[in-house]
């Protein structure tokens, strides 16, 4: 079945390694794909302003592969979304 | 020419500890941090909350209106540093000795306080027009210049902006135009003042800084803490200072620099390696023969497991028995001021054979595999000390310090 949120993040994703979205998979780890520290800070930078959530320096941490990302950015959205 | 030795014979600071040498060394060798809540910046959209700043600081009490007005507080520091250092040396600085005189600091951001404040105008304020001192207070040579100018110095004066490794390269500098006859005195150091909303926005998005406290070598370390400050040397041939009956505080004994080209921002093992063993063998010195280590040690995870590593490397199983703190632990990382910091802490550990702790320690990482002094000083003279500054870019710089002649 196909999720809007992983396309989406996936997208980002790819953008920022310059590299097409269908070598990516959920289970892809972020380091296998050539994410550096500085790359995965940017990249939160933008899903940041994308999605208009705040990450914390610890989750982002633990950020390890492609399904951490969207599951961490899913669970901000509920979040924002029950507040509203 | 032949080598010459290089003696300290004067040391002024201000940071987050102290506002001055003896303030500096209390605070230092109780193991009392200077970390608390950020006060001169609106901090309620940062996701930090704690910083090391120079607290109950007026620029009023050090200077008059026209001339804070050209000083941003990074070069204040830098000045107040360079006054208690040419006092404590005790020197006079006649015409002769002003033209062989070099000032040389380090600074990572220079008086960026003040642009962000002209940009606030700028952009937020919507003034259309920015402060006429803006770029004066802004260049980061400030410091060097006020200091000149306020002293009469006229021999070469410049500044070293290495990030986080300024200050030893400014150190270091100075310590090899001394060492080398190029001129008879050397004042050097560094400082910085990053407490301002922009600069703090931009450390949050790096994502290095803690949100309690730093705890460089333990488990649970989170990150660094900003601190800002500064401090400044007196280097003079030991032979003149010795003639003229000067109090030494130290020497300067060796100098190492490396580069990782690796990457802006990770830390690599093999730099830093380097540059530990360039400046063993600038001052010709085994590794065994080093009896206490300033680390870099800024808290983040990446930093302090690369560097015990380096460390562990060099010095193998020396490690074991060889002392090591970060007092970044309690006076926050003043990034370009940082080096000069450490300094003073390494000479006045060297000199009062009082080694200072890492404050707020839980338990040490087993990556971190070192001699960590843990929040209390620990008595024990040794004769030579590294301080090491290891900085984004991947630019290295060790300084080897001795203590005093008996």
């Amino acid at each position: 079945m196909s999720d809007p949120l992983f396309d989406e993040v996936i997208g980002i994703l790819a953008e920022a390694k310059r590299r097409p979205p269908d070598t990516i998979s959920p289970d892809s780890s972020l380091v296998e794909l050539g994410f550096d520290s500085l790359d995965v800070i940017t990249t939160v930078f933008e899903l940041e302003s994308k999605f208009k959530i705040s990450i914390s320096d610890d989750h982002v941490r633990t950020l390890r592969t492609v399904r951490d990302v969207v599951e961490g950015v899913r669970t901000l959205i509920d979040e924002k979304t029950a507040h509203a | 020419m032949p080598r010459r030795r290089v003696a300290i014979t004067g040391m002024g600071v201000i940071c987050a500890l102290g506002r001055n040498r003896q303030e500096l060394w209390d605070a230092l060798s109780s193991g009392r941090p200077a970390i608390g809540p950020i006060e001169s910046v609106d901090i309620e959209d940062l996701r930090f909350r704690n910083g090391a700043q120079v607290r109950g600081y007026d620029p009023a009490a050090h200077f008059d209106d026209n001339r804070s007005a050209l000083l941003d507080r990074f070069a204040q520091f830098a000045l107040i540093a360079a006054r208690e250092a040419v006092q404590d040396s005790g020197v006079q600085l006649t015409p002769e000795l002003r033209e062989n005189t070099a000032v040389i600091t380090g600074s990572s951001m220079g008086g960026q306080s003040s642009q962000d404040a002209g940009f606030v105008d700028l952009y937020r304020l919507d003034r259309h027009r920015v402060h006429p001192l803006t770029i004066p207070r802004t260049m980061a040579n400030a410091g060097a210049s006020h200091i000149s100018m306020e002293l009469g110095v006229v021999g070469p004066t410049y500044t070293v902006s290495t990030a986080c490794s300024s200050s030893n390269h400014s150190l270091g500098q100075a310590f090899r135009m001394v060492r080398d006859g190029e001129v008879e005195m050397a004042i050097a150091g560094g400082s910085e003042a990053p407490f301002s909303l922009g600069i703090l926005k931009a450390w949050e998005a790096m994502r290095v800084i803690s949100s309690d406290t730093c705890r460089p070598f333990c488990k649970d370390r989170r990150g660094m803490i900003l601190g800002e400050g500064g401090a400044m040397f007196v280097l003079e041939p030991w032979e003149a200072a010795r003639a003229r009956g000067a109090r030494i505080r130290g020497e300067i004994v060796g100098f190492g620099m490396s580069a990782d080209a690796y990457h802006l921002t990770q830390p690599a093992v093999d730099g830093p390696i380097r540059s530990i063993r360039a400046a063993l063998r600038d001052a010709e010195l085994s590794p065994q023969e080093i009896g206490y280590i300033n680390a870099h040690g800024t808290g983040t995870s990446g930093n302090d497991a690369c560097e015990a590593n380096a460390i562990r490397t060099v010095f193998g199983r020396h490690a074991d028995s060889l002392p090591v703190s970060s007092t970044k632990s309690m006076h926050g990382h003043a990034l370009g001021g940082a080096g000069a910091l450490e300094a003073a802490a390494t000479v006045l550990a060297l000199q009062e054979g009082l080694l200072p702790p890492t404050a707020n320690f839980t338990t040490l990482d087993p990556e971190c595999d070192l001699d960590v002094i843990q929040n209390q000083a620990r008595k024990l003279r040794v004769e030579y000390a590294l301080s090491s500054s290891f900085a984004f870019g991947g630019l290295n710089a060790v300084l080897v310090f001795r203590a005093p002649a008996a």
